[in-house]
């Protein structure tokens, strides 16, 4: 069997998400699904409701007060908010955090995608955008193809990891050229079987370029900015250590404000060690 | 001050008390001095950086407290001291006299806090080239002796050549000879050479949280074992702390509460990080926060099932305010309540009753309360409807009945009764109920229309009798008086004599005319007249009358026109009836104008999906008020009655027209346009409906 | 205003503080504005100060796009190999020097 009906096999035979993040969200995608409900569902689910409490009181979402319950959590954060929490917590949950490759390691590919994610949605927040709710789970998913690499061809991708290395090139490169396929595809792959919203697939397939077929849009180039600036301040380790340029096209897109970049740095490694505890220390 | 340095050393990181007394403190630290340096007569001090003040101090050995003073003093002289404030993290060799010392600062919060001297008697000194280090982690702290020599050989020898091509790391750590210390610290401690950033030692508990053997640790790089680090810990000479995750060889990631010092040792950078694994602590948070989310949880649970108990208590309170309200109600209604309302028991005593039964009856609540309706018998009732009223209620159905009741003054008064029993839910009857509305007035009514009802059976009577005479009691003596009338008309030659038999015979004619008209009314109204229609054709029959009037009107200096639009109209009639009828609207026409036009039009007309012929008489006279038209058919009536009847005629001619032709299933309409003069129209439908 | 980072040795007298000098509890040790003098630098080693932004001198324009000192962008030209094309590129290569710091060799 070659490398790519390998992986393909491997995303078919993936299980769906855990079944209360399904049942979660059919209940919060049906608009008069009482918070009650919801709260009933997530909470029956302790280890799940507990974490959901911990990422909801971290920093990243700003909440003064403290949030002790999921009511409160669904009252401060909105249905949207913890149902994101909610499936980052069920795609971490999916996949290994452990091991020890000599390539990338998944903690260290888990702590850059949630560095993307953290700066995201402070990206997202400083350039006045309304709604952000879907920003830091577009970042933390961003690269989740790396992922599908590491679980089920972990050896070969650790030759990629070496080849980028050698050769100075990037990841995304360096996987065409020994697995035949890039981590923006199989990405895509299982977002399609995990039924991932389509600006969330998009995010996953084009973000390396920021442009779609159909467009850019103000998330797929928030997250093309923060993955470049992820790479700048080192939140993990995504498979290289060269830093592109952005697309040009992406400034349009998101607006931000001179100094606002460096004024953000505190923040977001303030946000990053707080989500990189709470998401993967068990 | 000095509680404050005492702090300083008598607390671990996790600010555990080590130290229970001073003495003991410095006790401890001469040991740990002596033991590393290998010398016999140790003193120790602690000086306070403010005030330069000995705020601890232990000797031991041939060293006493004064010699030590006026070394400490001959420091500060020669600024030792200031210049250990500017270089906080150098430890300085001084020599005075016999005695040589160690100084370092201690620092609390990144800011030094005074100083610590360790002094040892000249010859007594530690082997050449050892030099101790005071280690600040947090604010935890250990001492460590390093081999100077051994330092020395290896960084000479790097510097000798270029710093990659070192053969072997610089075993600092190994050469310390009480590196039992070290690794017996919880904290892991990773040496690492701040230009490779390799690291070139660790300790025991370093391998044992990182879970690799420290073969392999050795010249890997420190940021594979943290996952992240602020920039601000790699920043010049800062120490400093923070917490981070620290990644074990098999992947597993845990919390560390981090610190790094970075000292120049020979040329060399080197920094020293140690690492504190603080799972137990953050798994303490979580089970905090854990509980306390849990208790939140039972709070919500607990406040959600009190809610409900509340709500269901206030639904019960609502409905009983409702119930009471509604009770509060019905006692008013029924207080207020027109009609008697008496409720007894099972035995037939009276429990309640009404306002209204009260005042009624003349008796006080009390009079009546546990007597029996009884007291209000007249003796209407005949003992066997009272048979039947107790049938009737003890199967539940109520009885109703109309009969009198006696007041308290014994008068008498007409109700109307009913009386049901009250059920329970069971179905069981608990009490009676009677309503008696006082119905006397009604009676009263009752009589009086029974009464005028038989008055005016006995007029008819009387006018029924009136009219069979009049016939023969009025015609036949009318009759000879026309007659004779008549004969005396012919026989008088003109002159007085004449008129006034003239006179006679018109008045005769009149009263003729009038009884004649009473008695076809009567017929017409009794419905005895034997009322004959055959199919006729009504032009040639209002042409006559036409033909008839014309030299009436033309007497009166009238116009009278004629307007036949249709051939032949063929009516249902009895010619008798249509005669009179089309005669006294012309007739009537005429009789009330002075001058003017009457116009007679026959024409065809069209009405609710059938077709009629109409007969339509305008005048343009004084026409009849609005208010005056419902009167015109009326029986004797002329509209302006009294002073303004003027115009001769019995007033009967319009009824009997009326009459007539609605028994031939026509109408006549009234439609004039008072003052301007009126519009009679008879409607009769066609033949050709039939 | 032209501003540069100095670490504590480099402190000359007269030079003025162009961000306030806080200790890791944020609160402020020195203010902006201040003119530093001798005694700040044993002041500010005592409270484990490592670096301060001061004032820069006219001829050093550290704002433009290509102001970036030489050394350091060298150093970071083997995984960040571009210029800057507006200021928000300018800010991520200054964050990028911060980071490089902390870099591995």
């Amino acid at each position: 069997m070659n490398i790519i009906d390998k992986i393909l096999n491997s995303i078919n035979n993936l299980p769906t998400l855990t079944t209360i993040y399904t049942q979660l969200s059919e209940a919060i995608d049906d608009e008069y699904a009482s918070n009650q409900r919801i709260s009933q569902l997530i909470s029956s689910d302790q280890a799940s409701s507990f974490k959901i409490l911990k990422v909801a009181n971290s920093p990243l979402f700003g909440i003064q007060r403290k949030i002790e319950s999921i009511n409160q959590a669904l009252l401060f954060l909105g249905h949207a908010e913890v149902k994101n929490i909610l499936s980052t917590l069920s795609i971490v949950k999916q996949f290994n955090t452990r091991g020890d490759s000599h390539g990338l390691r998944p903690v260290d590919l888990w702590a850059h995608s949630i560095g993307v994610g953290i700066i995201s949605r402070n990206l997202a927040l400083i350039s006045g955008q309304k709604k952000v709710d879907n920003y830091f789970l577009a970042g933390v998913l961003h690269d989740i193809g790396k992922l599908i690499f590491l679980e089920f061809v972990p050896k070969e991708y650790m030759f990629a990891v070496e080849f980028a290395e050698n050769e100075n090139i990037p990841i995304k490169d360096a996987e065409k050229e020994i697995l035949k396929i890039d981590h923006t595809q199989v990405g895509q792959l299982l977002a399609e079987k995990w039924k991932m919203p389509q600006y969330i697939q998009d995010v996953i397939q084009y973000h390396h370029s920021a442009q779609t077929p159909k467009g850019s849009s103000h998330l797929l180039s928030t997250v093309h900015i923060s993955n470049i600036m992820a790479r700048i301040m080192r939140l993990g380790f995504s498979g290289d250590n060269l830093v592109p340029q952005p697309n040009m096209m992406v400034w349009d897109e998101v607006e931000i404000e001179k100094g606002d970049l460096i004024s953000l740095q505190e923040k977001i490694v303030n946000d990053f060690k707080n989500a990189v505890h709470t998401l993967l220390v068990d | 001050m000095e509680n404050d340095l005492f702090k300083i050393f008598s607390h671990t990181s996790q600010g555990l008390p080590v130290f229970s007394s001073k003495d003991e403190l410095i006790k401890s630290f001469l040991d740990c001095f002596k033991k590393i340096t290998e010398c016999r007569s140790v003193s120790l001090y602690l000086v306070d950086q403010n005030s330069f003040e000995m705020v601890l101090s232990g000797t031991e050995g041939e060293n006493t407290p004064e010699k030590i003073n006026n070394i400490f003093l001959e420091l500060v002289e020669n600024e030792v001291i200031a210049g250990l404030l500017n270089n906080p993290d150098e430890t300085l060799n001084y020599t005075a006299g016999d005695f040589k010392f160690y100084l370092m600062s201690v620092k609390r919060n990144e800011s030094v806090a005074g100083f610590f001297l360790f002094v040892y008697r000249y010859g007594d000194e530690p082997e050449p080239g050892k030099v101790l280090l005071l280690n600040h982690y947090c604010n935890y702290f250990s001492l460590q002796l390093i081999n100077i020599d051994h330092i020395k050989n290896e960084i000479y020898t790097v510097d000798g050549k270029t710093s990659t091509e070192t053969g072997k790391p610089p075993e600092i750590m190994q050469s310390v000879e009480q590196n039992i210390l070290l690794n017996s610290l919880q904290e892991g401690i990773l040496f690492v050479d701040k230009n490779t950033g390799k690291i070139i030692d660790v300790n025991e508990p370093a391998t044992n949280l990182l879970k690799i053997k420290k073969e392999k640790v050795i010249g890997t790089s420190k940021d594979r074992y943290f996952l992240f680090m602020d920039k601000n810990i790699f920043r010049d000479e800062i120490i400093t702390q923070d917490e981070t995750l620290s990644i074990a060889a098999d992947g597993t990631v845990f919390p560390v509460l981090y610190s790094s010092t970075v000292f120049n040792m020979y040329k060399t950078d080197y920094e020293v990080i140690s690492f504190l694994d603080i799972s137990e602590r953050k798994s303490m948070e979580d089970l905090i926060l854990q509980s306390r989310f849990h208790l939140e949880q039972q709070v919500e649970e607990r406040t959600k099932e009190l809610s409900i108990t509340n709500e269901e208590l206030r639904n019960q309170i609502n409905e009983r305010i409702k119930k009471e309200q509604e009770n509060l109600i019905l006692y008013l209604a029924i207080q207020q309540s027109p009609a008697h309302v008496i409720l007894t028991n099972l035995e037939g005593k009276i429990e309640f009753v009404n306002n209204a039964f009260l005042k009624q009856t003349g008796y006080s609540f009390d009079e009546v309360v546990n007597q029996t309706p009884r007291i209000l018998k007249s003796g209407d009732i005949k003992p066997e409807d009272y048979i039947q009223l107790w049938e009737n209620i003890k199967s539940g159905k109520p009885w109703i009945c109309e009969f009198r009741n006696k007041k308290k003054d014994g008068n008498l008064y007409w109700v109307s009764s009913q009386i049901s029993p009250i059920v329970d839910s069971n179905g069981n009857i608990i009490k009676y109920l009677a309503i008696q509305e006082d119905i006397s007035q009604r009676k009263n009514y009752e009589a009086e229309l029974i009464d005028s009802k038989e008055k005016i059976e006995k007029a008819y009577h009387f006018k029924d009798a009136l009219l069979a005479n009049m016939s023969h009691e009025f015609r036949t003596p009318l009759i000879s008086i026309i007659g004779c009338s008549d004969l005396l008309i012919e026989d008088l030659a003109e002159g007085e004599m004449f008129d006034m038999a003239r006179a006679i015979q018109q008045g005769g004619n009149r009263l003729l005319r009038t009884l004649n008209n009473v008695l076809l009314l009567s017929d017409l109204e009794s419905g005895s007249y034997n009322f004959e229609m055959v199919p006729k054709n009504v032009i040639p029959i209002v042409r006559t009358m036409f033909d008839k009037y014309s030299y009436i009107a033309a007497s009166k200096n009238l116009n009278l026109l004629i307007n036949v639009e249709e051939n032949e109209l063929i009516i249902q009639m009895n010619e008798f009836f249509f005669n009179k009828a089309i005669e006294s609207i012309i007739d009537n026409a005429i009789k009330y104008m002075q001058v003017g036009t009457v116009v007679i039009t026959i024409k065809k007309a069209r009405l609710d999906g059938r077709d009629y012929g109409a007969i339509i008489v305008e005048d343009n006279g004084i026409g009849i008020p609005d208010q005056e038209k419902q009167i015109v058919f009326e029986a004797f009536r002329q509209a302006e009655e009294g002073h303004k009847r003027n115009y001769e005629g019995t007033g009967l001619g319009l009824t009997i027209a009326q009459k007539a032709i609605s028994n031939m299933n026509g109408f006549i309409k009234l439609e004039d346009n008072y003052p301007l003069g009126s519009k009679f129209i008879i409607q009769l439908p066609l033949e050709n409906n039939y | 205003m032209a501003k540069k980072l100095i670490s504590v040795s480099e402190i000359e007298p007269g030079m003025v503080l162009t961000e306030p000098v806080k200790n890791r509890n944020g609160q402020i040790l020195l203010n902006t504005g201040i003119f530093l003098e001798e005694k700040h630098k044993i002041l500010l080693k005592t409270w484990g100060i490592g670096k301060l932004s001061v004032k820069s001198d006219g001829d050093e324009n550290s704002s433009s796009a290509v102001g970036f000192p030489e050394e350091k962008m060298l150093a970071l030209k083997n995984r960040l190999n571009w210029q800057p094309r507006n200021y928000q590129e300018n800010e991520l290569i200054e964050l990028a020097l911060i980071y490089i710091e902390s870099e591995k060799v």
